[in-house]
């Protein structure tokens, strides 16, 4: 990792602990934005492969599954959430809420990256406890990712911009996020090395 | 498969309370009858997609004797064209090829395991209405699992009730799964996420499997493709985004460096951050830190 890398993911981190920089160009919040979405699938692919370690097949698959899932679902919810921060006349500007969002996804996936290596060891040793941790992990990444998205978007956004409208727009990226998220769990499964409660996608959910 | 309304609730709650207690189940354990060898303790069925095969590895754990020559009748019998591989049983053939027993090799005793594995063409496993699990006609709990690539769709005949990631045939008291699952794994047994715990029926786990991997090939690979592409893009616009903040950087630098006029003179950006700032109205509040 060169110095400007590290120098860019201190900056995201930083960001996502609520300590928004200031005076940056819309190249630098496009880079950090960039940044933060590739770092994320680097992320997603080490959870990915701790999750399926217990198969190595599977391991090998989640390298690319689990970060099309981050990816994909992230970049699908931006057009919805862009719409109705503009209909909902948040004033905010769009690259400061894609740079929050892509904040959020990052720190979610931090999570889980940080929670992999656990996972994978869990996976080998506990029939019970490694699948609860690996969807564990997974939820609290989700949970984290919610959290960072909103706090940086209210440090970073709000000024004359009413909150509701930001946290509506907010609400609307996701619940598009997760929305397609569920289904490409599904289309992607199996991720996990036993069936889970999200494999199905929603019909699975509301139907068992 | 009956629908119940709360049900989707329950799920979605008990997915973000992993470790909360279940909903209340009746209480109820199996009435294994005692008309028949083959009384067990629980039963285990581990289903496989391979290639060409379908497999079951099946583990029995006896709650009573076996004697010797004395046939285990299955309910419902298993198809004809498969193959049982054990060490302490063999199959028992009807007229029509069926596997409707099983005898032991040698006396079996209460608390002993039992393992089975049943092999068919995976195209002959695909289309049959049950899954062919080898299970005593006595009735007994079977816990049955499904390795990845495999899903199971129970049919409208096995009513379920949902448990935190597994799923529990209507009437199965969670002491009982609980012993089902001591009895298998020990005493230290935790629940395996993905299980299906069923109550032995003479007409067998109606449902139909089907391949996850098979059934969304083609969007998995749109999926994949559509992954690469968007990746690919956000790397080249990453790339393009850094070449402009290495580029702000050295004007800074160089407008730090000489008057005001002469940047201007030259095309430098004089001050990059507080233009990019300030373009917007001050909508934003920020503060800063040093990065």
């Amino acid at each position: 990792m060169n110095t400007a890398t590290f120098d860019t993911f201190r900056t995201l981190l930083e960001s996502a602990s609520g300590r928004t920089p200031a005076g940056e160009t819309p190249a630098r919040r496009t880079q950090l934005g960039t940044f933060a979405v590739l770092s994320a699938a680097l992320m997603a692919a080490l959870w990915g492969v701790a999750a399926g370690s217990a198969a190595p097949s599977l391991a090998l698959q989640n390298l690319y599954k689990v970060p099309a899932i981050i990816l994909l679902s992230g970049l699908s919810a931006i057009p919805a959430g862009l719409i109705a921060a503009y209909l909902s006349n948040s004033g905010a500007r769009a690259t400061d809420l894609l740079r929050s969002y892509a904040t959020a996804i990052f720190a979610g996936t931090l999570v889980m990256a940080v929670l992999a290596p656990l996972v994978a060891v869990y996976y080998h040793t506990s029939t019970w406890a490694g699948p609860m941790l690996a969807l564990g992990s997974a939820l609290l990444g989700v949970a984290v990712g919610v959290w960072v998205f909103v706090r940086v978007s209210l440090h970073a956004v709000v000024g004359n911009a009413g909150r509701s409208s930001v946290l509506f727009a907010i609400a609307v990226f996701t619940v598009v996020k997760l929305a397609m998220m569920l289904q490409l769990i599904a289309i992607m499964s199996p991720i996990l090395p036993q069936a889970d409660t999200f494999d199905g996608g929603i019909d699975a959910l509301v139907t068992r | 498969m009956t629908v119940e309304p709360r049900r989707w609730v329950t799920v979605a709650l008990g997915a973000w309370t992993l470790l909360n207690a279940q909903p209340s189940e009746a209480e109820m354990a199996p009435s294994p009858s005692s008309d028949h060898e083959g009384d067990l303790s629980a039963a285990d069925h581990y289903v496989e997609l391979h290639h060409d095969t379908l497999t079951v590895d099946t583990t029995w754990v006896l709650s009573a004797d076996i004697r010797s020559g004395h046939p285990v009748p299955l309910a419902p019998t298993l198809p004809r064209g498969i193959i049982l591989e054990s060490d302490r049983m063999v199959a028992v053939l009807d007229e029509r090829g069926e596997v409707v027993a099983l005898q032991p090799i040698r006396g079996l005793l209460a608390h002993e395991r039992v393992s089975l594995r049943v092999s068919l063409p995976r195209d002959q496993g695909m289309q049959l209405a049950t899954l062919p699990l080898p299970t005593p006609r006595a009735r007994a709990i079977q816990r049955v699992r499904f390795a990845p690539g495999a899903r199971f769709e129970v049919g409208s005949a096995t009513p379920l009730s949902a448990a935190t990631g597994i799923q529990v045939g209507r009437g199965i008291s969670r002491r009982a799964r609980r012993r089902v699952d001591v009895a298998l794994d020990g005493p230290h047994a935790h629940r395996r996420l993905g299980a299906l715990y069923v109550l032995s029926d003479h007409n067998g786990l109606e449902g139909r499997l089907v391949s996850a991997t098979e059934r969304h090939a083609g969007l998995t690979l749109l999926a994949a493709a559509l992954f690469v592409l968007s990746g690919a893009g956000l790397y080249a616009l990453y790339k393009r985004a850094q070449r402009v903040v290495e580029r702000e950087r050295v004007d800074a630098y160089l407008a730090s460096q000489v008057a005001p006029d002469e940047a201007r003179e030259w095309g430098i950006l004089t001050s990059p951050a507080n233009h990019h700032d300030n373009d917007h109205g001050g909508t934003t509040t920020m503060s800063r830190t040093s990065t």
